[in-house]
């Protein structure tokens, strides 16, 4: 075989497995698509229906408007809560990843060590006893136990912008010192233009984190009118009689805007993720 | 302090000064909370009634009169044995799969980035409704290879394994993390290989495979500790049940904190979770000098 022919056949087959494992992927979301058209009466068919007819699109309009759950305002809460934790991100991951990567200081490498081991750590560990610390500063049952890491420049999104703005030559900051930029200008108008790819994948994924966000609203907020979404929609299956179709329509509700963002956001995505050289 | 000039103290006052929200996050979120963790595990604290200070008490019960203990911990430690190698290599091969050049590949790595973004508490309950053993679609297709209905949810096994499969289905994360490992490889390599004539699965291996290993070691821990801190997926597809079949160790350690309110008892299980990842991390930190390769040493 020549060499075109080899490189022809190595495209097909590339497609080929992609295509076959893109169908195996994308199965459960048609399907969780599909269960939010249904009626009720077609989660109990046997065998199982691949397409239904008429599609029940009343379904998302009676899951938004269930009498005693309060679905707009949980949605609300969410968003509320998300967009200040993205906004909490970019302004503390920013720059602390900017204080240990573009400022030499003294044992700055080996401060840094930490960073990584509290990466480490897992949020789960700390949960009780944080759950005694807010219940004595009487911030249970508000956001604040929720939102405020964010603002404190979590690890791995710290990690992620810090390993982006490494890449940068010094050779700009000094420039930009002799033009008489300070040390913040130059934040502003020299690293963060470069670094826009993994401040936005920083932030789609701090987005997620705190979209998907389970435990800690389910241990910290107690009240309905104040609780998340996420939490909210098992109000919705936990109820006696689950009215199937209306549950997987609120799914679809909440999966919604986070879909748009990244079908819009996508393409600055993946390489705004930088990981190699990572060292300990 | 003397030798230091001027600038260096400035630049050290900036610095500090700059990752001041790290700092006090770290002391705020992690440093006191973990101290205070240790404080109370040693108290019987249930908060009905003041903390009393028992001493190890709590640490013996966990290890003594707690068969839910080593339940817990067996069940997490076969999901993270099962989890955590079927991870790594799905997302190493799929991620060296979506880093061709391929025309309209950009779709592809959207597509299986997708399902990660649909929240634990949806896609759990997608999957329960297709797991299902009597309506569900995943018994009717097996129905078609002949095989009789199982019931997924009803055993360790077979939940540990559902577990798995969604957190295959859900590892975007991991996949991009690899894929932008992937990018970060120079094509010249790739070029000279193949002017040697070297085929492509032996490039993966001698070419891609040791350079990925910095990013495979990263997924590693963040596959370790996810596989341990587990509990969303588990707790809204089966709430550890029946039986205690599937109750992992976060599960135990949620339903004695906030349903039984046995904060001091949950805190000693805290301070164990820490220990055991801690272990586990140090391990994995040492094994990696032998074969994490870094370039330019």
């Amino acid at each position: 075989m020549n060499n075109k022919s080899k490189k022809a056949v190595r495209t097909v087959s590339g497609y080929f497995i992609l295509t076959v494992l893109a169908v195996l992927f994308m199965f459960p979301l048609y399907w969780f698509f599909l269960n939010s058209l249904k009626n009720y009466e077609q989660f109990f068919l046997y065998p199982p229906k691949f397409w239904v007819w008429p599609l029940r699109f009343a379904n998302y309009l009676e899951a938004y408007r269930y009498p005693s759950l309060q679905f707009g305002q949980m949605l609300k809460n969410s968003v509320i809560i998300t967009a200040l934790s993205v906004i909490g991100t970019v302004l503390s991951s920013t720059i602390v990843a900017y204080g240990f990567s573009r400022i030499k200081w003294r044992g700055r490498d080996q401060v840094f060590v930490l960073v990584i081991l509290t990466m480490i750590i897992p949020t789960e560990v700390v949960l009780t006893p944080l759950y005694s610390i807010y219940s004595k500063l009487h911030l249970l049952d508000t956001w604040i136990p929720i939102i405020a890491p964010f603002f404190f420049a979590r690890p791995f999104y710290t990690f992620m912008i810090r390993q982006s703005m490494m890449g940068i030559p010094m050779e700009m900051d000094e420039s930009a010192e002799i033009d008489g930029c300070n040390v913040w200008q130059r934040l502003l108008y020299v690293i963060l233009p470069q670094v826009k790819p993994a401040l936005l994948a920083a932030m789609i994924m701090a987005m997620q984190d705190q979209w998907n966000n389970y435990l800690e609203p389910l241990i910290f907020i107690n009240s309905n009118s104040k609780q998340t979404i996420s939490v909210g929609l098992t109000f919705f299956s936990g109820m006696y009689n689950i009215q199937w179709n209306l549950v997987f329509a609120a799914a679809v509700i909440v999966a919604m805007p986070i879909l748009v963002i990244f079908i819009f956001l996508q393409k600055y995505f993946i390489q705004g993720i930088v990981v190699s050289g990572v060292k300990g | 302090m003397s030798k230091w000039s001027r600038k260096e103290k400035k630049q050290l006052k900036t610095g500090i000064l700059m990752i001041s929200p790290w700092l006090v996050g770290g002391i705020g979120f992690t440093l006191i909370p973990l101290l205070l963790a240790f404080g109370m595990s040693m108290t019987n604290y249930s908060f009905f009634s003041k903390p009393k200070f028992i001493g190890f008490e709590n640490y013996i019960t966990m290890f003594t009169k707690d068969p839910l203990i080593w339940k817990s911990l067996g069940v997490t430690f076969i999901y993270a044995i099962v989890a955590i190698p079927l991870q790594l290599i799905f997302g190493f091969l799929l991620a060296n799969l979506l880093n061709q050049n391929l025309k309209g590949i950009v779709v592809f790595r959207t597509i299986f980035y997708i399902p990660c973004l649909i929240v634990v508490v949806s896609s759990s309950l997608l999957w329960r409704q297709m797991l299902d053993t009597d309506f569900g679609i995943f018994n009717y297709i097996l129905s078609w290879l002949g095989m009789g209905k199982i019931s997924w949810l009803s055993q360790t096994a077979t939940i540990i394994a559902s577990a798995v499969l969604i957190s295959l289905w859900q590892s975007g994360k991991m996949i991009i993390i690899n894929l932008s490992g992937l990018q970060g490889i120079p094509t010249s390599l790739y070029e000279a290989a193949d002017l040697d004539g070297c085929s492509k699965l032996r490039q993966v291996y001698y070419i891609t495979l040791p350079l990925m290993t910095p990013v495979l070691f990263m997924n590693l821990i963040i596959g370790l500790i996810g596989a341990f801190k587990t509990f969303s997926s588990f707790k809204l597809l089966t709430n550890g049940g029946p039986n205690n079949a599937s109750l992992v160790y976060m599960l135990h350690l949620y339903n004695n904190a906030f349903v039984n309110y046995q904060l001091g008892y949950a805190n000693a299980m805290s301070i164990l979770l820490f220990v055991i990842v801690g272990i586990l991390t140090i391990w994995l930190f040492r094994s990696s000098a032998k074969w994490v390769f870094y370039g330019g040493e």
